[in-house]
């Protein structure tokens, strides 16, 4: 038994995957970054309500946007390192793929900016 | 003169993933006390819970308290807020998230096997484990879109929906994992590393279980028939084919085999729920706040 396995494992294909020079197999289901419409949206707040970690806030600004119902002018932040992809904001959203969807993209260390450094610039 | 020892291991040590700390008290090589001291790490995960997050979101940050069993913690705080709402979650909901819960006690009880494999001094039988523990992960991946921090239950039912392809793969990767299973049985009860070495040492007896509240494989090992499967009726556990596994002698040899009949049953019961899953929705809407003083309040309580 030991003498097969351990013959068997001399000629067999390593069960690690050659990362970073392959590049990781993506399931179907990822979660990825949830991405944003400002067109579509209603500025009803539900997602941020629903979020636990408070990924997505909006923040008062002093540029209003062209959408109507953004009567408060306010502007959309998402922070992808504090969301934790769990997708309740999609689910609260009353105009789902169109306002808000989770998309399959992988969140970039280098564009995301927290809020302190959006606060800064 | 004193005949014993003391050897103190921690709370900073090299050889421990955590800190903890043990105080062996040794008869020359052998341990014949130990003292150990856990309360190192505090997250304050309650507090946050209490204060900071609102009752929809608990579940979400208790998921994050092990990444282990990261179904585990969100399904009770779950369960216990919708026993506090009006509403009824759906059989298939249900099947679903015994399906997680189950699987996830296969990757858990197979990480245990391997650590205590590597214990024993067998590594390859570590790295056999672990490789073979992988299409599990891989599978939890699929259905949840996570390897670690599932996220899968919410109030009202699961998050996800599993479709015929995902069913295919369940089936075949939980054929492949029975065998294997029944090798690593083999392997465990006759080979010398594991199975000699193990007989008799760490023994805890019946009454030891049962005076100090033993759960889980621990104190099944003993003889123990405890199993919050079989004691509590929230999920229907009687209808997916749970048998309780119940070893004898107590030692670390009865705890292996008690995981790994385990991982034979869990196995068992995923299959009996992925090919008779009933139709219905995965999410039934729970209206309202939770009954109960300090959860009324739609805002996060003030830090007092
Ligand atoms: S996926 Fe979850 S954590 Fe991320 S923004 Fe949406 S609700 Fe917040
Ligand atoms: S829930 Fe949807 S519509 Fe409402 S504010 Fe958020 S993105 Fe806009």
């Amino acid at each position: 038994m030991g003498i097969k396995n351990a013959l068997f494992n001399l000629f067999k294909k390593p069960q690690t995957l050659n990362y970073p020079l392959e590049a990781l197999p993506r399931t179907p289901n990822y979660r990825g970054l949830i991405e944003y419409g400002e067109a579509e949206c209603i500025y009803c707040l539900k997602c941020q309500k629903a979020c636990p970690p408070e990924a997505i806030i909006f923040e008062p600004t002093q540029h209003p946007t062209a959408n109507p119902k953004n009567k408060k002018s306010l502007e959309y932040t998402y922070n992808s390192l504090l969301c934790i992809y769990c997708g309740e904001c999609v689910r609260a959203c009353p105009k789902p793929n169109e306002a808000l969807w989770q998309s399959d993209k992988k969140p970039s260390v280098q564009t995301a900016k927290t809020h302190q450094q959006k606060a800064r610039d | 003169m004193k005949k014993t020892i003391q050897i103190p291991l921690g709370s900073q040590h090299i050889a421990l993933l955590e800190p903890i700390k043990f105080r062996f008290e040794c008869e020359n090589e052998k341990i014949i006390a130990v003292d150990s001291d856990v309360g190192f790490v505090h997250r304050g995960v309650e507090r946050a819970c209490a204060t900071k997050f609102s009752f929809d979101s608990v579940p979400y940050v208790v998921a994050r308290i092990c990444g282990l069993c990261a179904i585990t913690h969100s399904l009770a705080s779950t369960m216990a807020i919708e026993s506090l709402m009006e509403g009824e979650v759906s059989p298939k909901a249900n099947y679903l998230r015994i399906l997680l819960v189950e699987l996830d006690r296969i990757h858990s009880h197979l990480l245990c096997l391997a650590h205590v494999s590597e214990n024993a001094g067998y590594e390859a039988m570590f790295m056999r484990i672990m490789g073979d523990r992988e299409p599990i992960m891989e599978l939890l991946e699929l259905i949840t879109g996570n390897r670690v921090q599932f996220d899968y239950v919410c109030i009202g039912g699961v998050n996800r929906d599993i479709d015929s392809r995902i069913v295919a793969t369940t089936q075949t990767t939980l054929n492949t994992l029975k065998s294997k299973i029944q090798e690593y049985i083999a392997e465990f009860s006759s080979n010398w590393s594991l199975a000699l070495k193990y007989k008799n040492i760490g023994t805890l007896s019946l009454e030891d279980a049962y005076r100090y509240n033993a759960i889980g494989p621990l104190a099944r090992a003993t003889g123990l028939a405890t199993d919050v499967r079989s004691s509590s009726k929230l999920l229907p556990y009687d209808e997916v084919g749970f048998k309780i596994v119940v070893g004898e002698s107590g030692d670390i040899y009865a705890r292996n085999m008690v995981r790994l009949q385990e991982i034979l049953n869990s196995i068992e019961m995923c299959r009996n729920i992925v090919e008779g899953l009933p139709e219905g929705e995965i999410l039934t809407p729970f209206k309202g706040k939770p009954q109960g003083k300090r959860l009324q309040d739609s805002k996060p309580l003030e830090e007092s």
